[in-house]
């Protein structure tokens, strides 16, 4: 019988005969006569007046469009109590020295005892102002801002390329950590929350939750318990819930969680038997309030949960683009929903891979979840790629433009101290 | 209108060593024909931003990210792998492609990157920016999907 292994290898032979080489001047010939590839990306790749009067004349209409969105909301039951525009101090930081790569380069940004951290262009960079940068160590891929210090994933010392996880108090100096057992005693995909970074050695994980290192899931912390959402060696969905990130108790699943992680590339959703829907985002308020986003052929529904166990459809209005059904053989991950994030006063939601989402290329600010109204620097390119990220209550929106190079840069808001929760 | 002329012979070489790699990493996560188009379109990409693209640490995982973003810009359905000619079947099932298509993107592209175009793990791992642990992570899962959806193969 021939094996899968041989079969694919054979079936990269095919591939390579079939779509072999590219020769340089496939590459070359348009640009020597400034060409660019057909299709929407040559709008704004180029500086005709054309392209920069429809920029500004999409942005206005962006402007307007989330004012009128919140004002036409404004007689619900929970009303914004002030536009967006005017909840967020932006400051604009340009590229230079001091400053963090642009998107897409910086990857992930956390917050500590008030400072920043953040990895980009594979370096460990570190802030205390989320405004003026340093440059850190190499290697390391920020996973995660914890309480008393900072997680990092890296390779460990023996050469041979192994994931290992990093820890530091501090973000200059870090350790890597090491089990009694000389293992690393963390799933490979790991997310824990608000965690001491001293007590991560002391997390253990069951035998239900697989061996350490081929466990694969997700950890919310609601109120003061953590539930887990991983994967079983069977590649079945579980879940289990526990007060002290040590003794663990399986639950059955909700039936519309589907692939959890892989949610970001989630072609084979609907083949893991739960349903047809896509797990796109969960965001917390508070300390026992979370919410879930699923993404599916019809478009986006928004979940409730106290315990992050049981969980009920919301009753919300979300962005109108994340209502819309994608269209006719559009792949439905590329409506699902990258980034759902928490602040004290609110959550954001940023489409999939902004801007190249027919869901829309503006992030959204809900006080409570009911209304989302435009989230956008004032003077933000439209359609410049940029990303975003959300560190407590500040907001880091990483912005580029082929355009414009002092668009390069980062943009810092924080939320103004009058806003009020609804 | 001619653009000003960045540095041709840099560039070929770099291209030259990289075309391989970025377009083996776009066909395994777009398929073959695309994966290739979409390789051109993003070399295309990094010879006009050249200047900045030869500062990058990582520049053929920079521009793996540009070639797929272009082919969700485009819009299309998800990847198509051709099917097996004829005269292959013997050795490569029929539902082979079809089985690739249903892995999610990271699957498919650790599965097609290892056992089809041979690459090491520590090499998916610094393309797609993650840990060699999580590499292996995702080609187990997907093998153990192939071989589900295949049936009857070891």
């Amino acid at each position: 019988m021939t094996t899968l292994e041989s079969q694919l290898a054979e079936y990269g032979e095919l591939q390579e005969e079939m779509f072999g080489s590219i020769a340089v001047d496939e590459i070359t010939t348009g640009i020597f006569v400034a060409k660019r590839p057909a299709g929407r990306f040559s709008l704004f790749g180029r500086r005709h007046p054309l392209a920069l009067a429809t920029a500004a004349m999409v942005a206005v209409l962006l402007v307007i469009g989330g004012i009128t969105y919140l004002t036409r909301q404004a007689g619900g039951p929970d009303p914004v109590d002030q536009p967006v525009s005017e909840m967020f101090t932006w400051t604009f930081h340009p590229e230079g020295d001091n400053s963090l790569p642009y998107y897409p380069n910086t990857y992930e940004v956390a917050g500590h005892d008030g400072g920043f951290i953040a990895n980009g262009n594979g370096n460990i960079w570190t802030s205390t102002d989320g405004g003026t940068w340093s440059r850190g160590p190499i290697g390391l891929g920020l996973r995660s801002g914890v309480a008393g210090g900072f997680l990092a994933e890296g390779v460990d010392g023996s050469g041979a390329g192994n994931g290992t996880y990093w820890r530091s108090a501090d973000g200059e100096s870090w350790t890597e950590v090491v089990s009694e057992a000389g293992q690393p005693p963390l799933p490979a995909s790991f997310s824990w929350l608000g965690l001491n970074v001293d007590e991560i050695l002391d997390l253990s994980l069951p035998a239900s939750l697989g061996p350490p290192g081929a466990w694969s899931g997700t950890v919310l912390k609601v109120g003061n318990r953590f539930v887990a959402y991983y994967w079983n060696p069977e590649q079945i969905l579980e879940g289990a819930v526990s007060d002290d990130g040590q003794s663990w108790e399986r639950f059955e699943t909700a039936a519309f969680l589907t692939e959890w992680f892989d949610f970001e590339s989630p072609r084979s959703m609907g083949d893991r038997g739960f349903s047809d829907r896509l797990w796109s985002g969960v965001f917390t308020i508070g300390q026992d309030r979370v919410l879930a986003l699923t993404a599916d052929l019809d478009g986006h529904h928004l979940w409730e949960s106290t315990d992050g166990i049981v969980w009920d459809e919301f009753a919300s209005t979300l962005p109108e683009p994340l209502l819309s059904p994608p269209g006719p053989g559009t792949d439905p991950s590329i409506v699902a929903t990258h980034h759902v994030t928490a602040l004290s006063t609110g959550w954001t939601l940023t489409p999939w891979d902004r801007p190249f989402s027919p869901a829309g290329s503006s992030t959204y600010f809900s006080v409570d979840g009911r209304i989302w109204a435009t989230l956008s620097p004032p003077d933000l390119i439209p359609d410049a790629p940029s990303s975003i990220r959300v560190v407590g209550d500040t907001i880091f929106f990483f912005t580029y433009s082929e355009t414009s190079e002092a668009a390069h840069g980062l943009q810092v808001a924080t939320v103004d101290d009058q806003v009020t929760e609804s | 209108m001619v653009t000003q002329k960045p540095d041709v012979d840099s560039f070929t070489q770099f291209a030259a060593a990289n075309e391989a790699k970025l377009r083996h990493a776009l066909i395994a996560a777009c398929g073959g024909e695309r994966g290739r188009e979409m390789a051109v379109e993003a070399l295309t990409y990094g010879w006009e931003h050249w200047e900045r693209l030869q500062k990058m640490d990582n520049p053929v995982g920079y521009l793996y990210v540009v070639g797929r973003n272009l082919n969700r810009r485009h819009r299309r359905p998800g990847p198509v792998f051709i099917e097996t000619p004829l005269d292959r079947t013997p050795d490569i099932e029929p539902t082979l492609p079809g089985a690739l298509e249903r892995l999610s993107e990271r699957q498919r592209t650790a599965v097609v990157l290892v056992h089809c175009f041979q690459w090491t793990l520590s090499e998916v791992a610094e393309l797609m920016g993650v840990s060699k642990t999580t590499v292996q992570n995702h080609l187990e899962r997907g093998m153990t999907s192939l071989r589900r959806q295949i049936g009857g193969v070891e």
